[in-house]
């Protein structure tokens, strides 16, 4: 099965995306920016699911960083952050999709990660 | 709150801009101090010279001033949005009294160093403001004229030449006017974009609740076979995010209010906090967990029970939304002869303390407004919001894995 690593902090939203997900994936679940670069050191991991508005490290200072790592994991951004300057710079950052969650319900979001296998 | 929030945001994004131009000026300003500062030193050797000659002490003492401010921005670069003003309007005055010196020593009206005077009239446009440009203008205006005068008088080689005194000051006012429509839509469009993103944090903070529903209507939709526990689960989330979004919309209507001068009322501190944190206890299902303490005696507040209640609930709140099941949360209502303190303890890792207390600092400074931190920031800034409007104080302390906000408010003496 392929890893995610669900880089989002609000609780109800990390339970409802990660029942839905664990159908398909193996999801570990992280809170905020810092605490997902520390689980890259550890694991590696398919995918990453980002939210960009997070505590401590946030989205975009998570990307700065994710550059400079050895890993091969697409980064997804799963936000309802849709300033337009901020999708821009996650793009120039990398990201593969730029997704807002009020679009993507659980199920909708699951088979767009199939999709990108 | 929103209009705070965006006049934060905007403030940010021009210091943002200031410093980033000035970063580019300073190299510039680098450059030229340090060729004056050389031509000095040539002029002094050409001239066999063997004492410095006025020229060579100010492009010595220019350089100077130069490296110390260049040195101040990097050093105070996170200081206020005045103080960097104070450093950029220095930076300017520096540059008019060397031009006007360098005028003053090259001849006077015959000087062609007027040319000098552009750095100050140009780097005035960083400063985003209409009177300092024209104070740019007006001073560079004052220095041209009085080097000229004073030269022609101490050196008196014939008639002044009246025609430089009235081109090169209408010349500075004309770059002025031009430099400051430039700056004009330059910070038009900061402020606009600064309101487009404080509109985005907003519409976010409002969208959680939606999307934790759609998520919600999703699973039900596609879970084969969901057990009673299961739908239990989901209805709980549905209360939980409703909950979550009554308290948001709270807390923009509280946060936008002025009214804490109005609806005053005399509360007994005590039967209040307990009501609220009973609240808590109930729409976190964790009645078990929390400890309340008082100090038996009525400890009488006057103050809006509306805002309070959005500032207590939130403060408890937050201790409830970030412990876990059967982690103990510890209110305490406690008095002086002056104040009434309201505590609220629970069990939070390292560096707790230090994110509320930026949370709440947001509040006097342009540092971070309150809508970008997730979670512990909207609640505890309309929080202290609310706390400080009453005149009361908000503190966060950090002691054994444990985070104590603390709301202090004047006591009423009945």
């Amino acid at each position: 099965m392929k890893k995610i690593l669900m880089v989002e902090d609000i609780p109800i939203i990390q339970k409802l995306y990660k029942d839905k997900l664990s159908e398909a994936f193996v999801v570990d679940v992280v809170p905020n920016g810092k605490a997902a670069l520390d689980a890259l050191a550890e694991e590696e991991y398919d995918f990453i699911l980002l939210d960009m508005l997070l505590p401590e490290i946030n989205g975009e200072e998570f990307l700065a960083e994710y550059q400079k790592l050895d890993s091969n994991a697409k980064v997804i951004v799963l936000s309802d952050f849709d300033y337009p300057q901020t999708v821009e710079r996650a793009k120039s950052l990398g990201v593969t999709d730029y997704l807002l969650k009020v679009e993507n319900e659980p199920s909708k979001l699951l088979e767009k990660l199939k999709s990108y296998d | 709150m929103l209009s705070r929030d965006y006049t934060l945001r905007a403030k940010e994004q021009f210091i943002k801009e200031q410093l980033s131009y000035n970063d580019k000026l300073i190299n510039v300003r680098f450059i030229y101090i340090l060729v004056l500062t050389i031509a000095a030193i040539s002029s002094s050797i050409v001239d066999q010279t063997i004492s410095p000659t006025p020229f060579l002490i100010i492009g010595v003492v220019a350089f100077a001033v130069n490296v110390a401010l260049w040195f101040s921005f990097r050093q105070f670069r996170k200081n206020t949005n005045e103080f960097v003003t104070f450093l950029m309007v220095l930076q300017i005055l520096t540059d008019v009294i060397l031009a006007s010196f360098v005028i003053y020593s090259q001849g006077g009206d015959q000087s062609r160093a007027t040319i000098l005077y552009a750095l100050p009239l140009l780097s005035s446009a960083v400063l985003f403001n209409r009177a300092l440009v024209f104070l740019a203008a007006f001073t560079s205006v004052i220095g041209y004229v009085v080097s000229v005068l004073l030269e022609h008088s101490s050196n008196y080689d014939g008639d002044l030449d009246v025609l430089p005194l009235i081109f090169y000051p209408i010349s500075f006012v004309i770059i002025s006017v031009v430099v400051y429509f430039l700056a004009k839509s330059r910070s038009s469009d900061i402020a606009s974009d600064a309101y487009k993103e404080v509109l985005a944090m907003l519409t976010h903070q409002l969208r959680h609740p939606l999307t934790a529903t759609l998520a919600v209507a999703d699973t039900l939709k596609n879970e084969k076979n969901i057990s009673k526990k299961r739908l239990l689960e989901l209805v709980d989330m549905i209360e939980k995010i409703n909950y979550d979004g009554f308290n948001l919309v709270n807390n923009l209507l509280e946060g936008a209010s002025d009214d804490h001068h109005r609806h005053l009322q005399k509360i007994n501190a005590v039967e209040f906090t307990k009501d609220i944190a009973s609240l808590c206890t109930y729409t976190y299902k964790r009645e078990g967990d929390l400890n309340f303490t008082d100090s038996k005696s009525q400890l009488f507040i006057k103050v809006n029970p509306q805002q309070l209640r959005t500032a207590i609930l939130n403060v408890i709140d937050n201790a409830f939304k970030y412990s876990d099941h059967g982690e103990p949360v510890y209110v305490y209502v406690t008095g002086t002869s002056e104040d009434v303190s309201i505590s609220v303890t629970n069990a939070s890792p390292e560096g707790a303390a230090e994110k509320l207390t930026k949370v709440i600092s947001a509040l006097d400074d342009a540092e971070r407004p309150g809508f970008e931190s997730e979670g512990t920031g909207v609640g505890i800034a309309i929080a202290a919001k609310i706390v400080k409007d009453m005149n009361g104080n908000i503190e966060v302390s950090q002691e054994d894995g444990a985070v104590t906000v603390k709301i202090i408010l004047k006591r009423l003496n009945v």
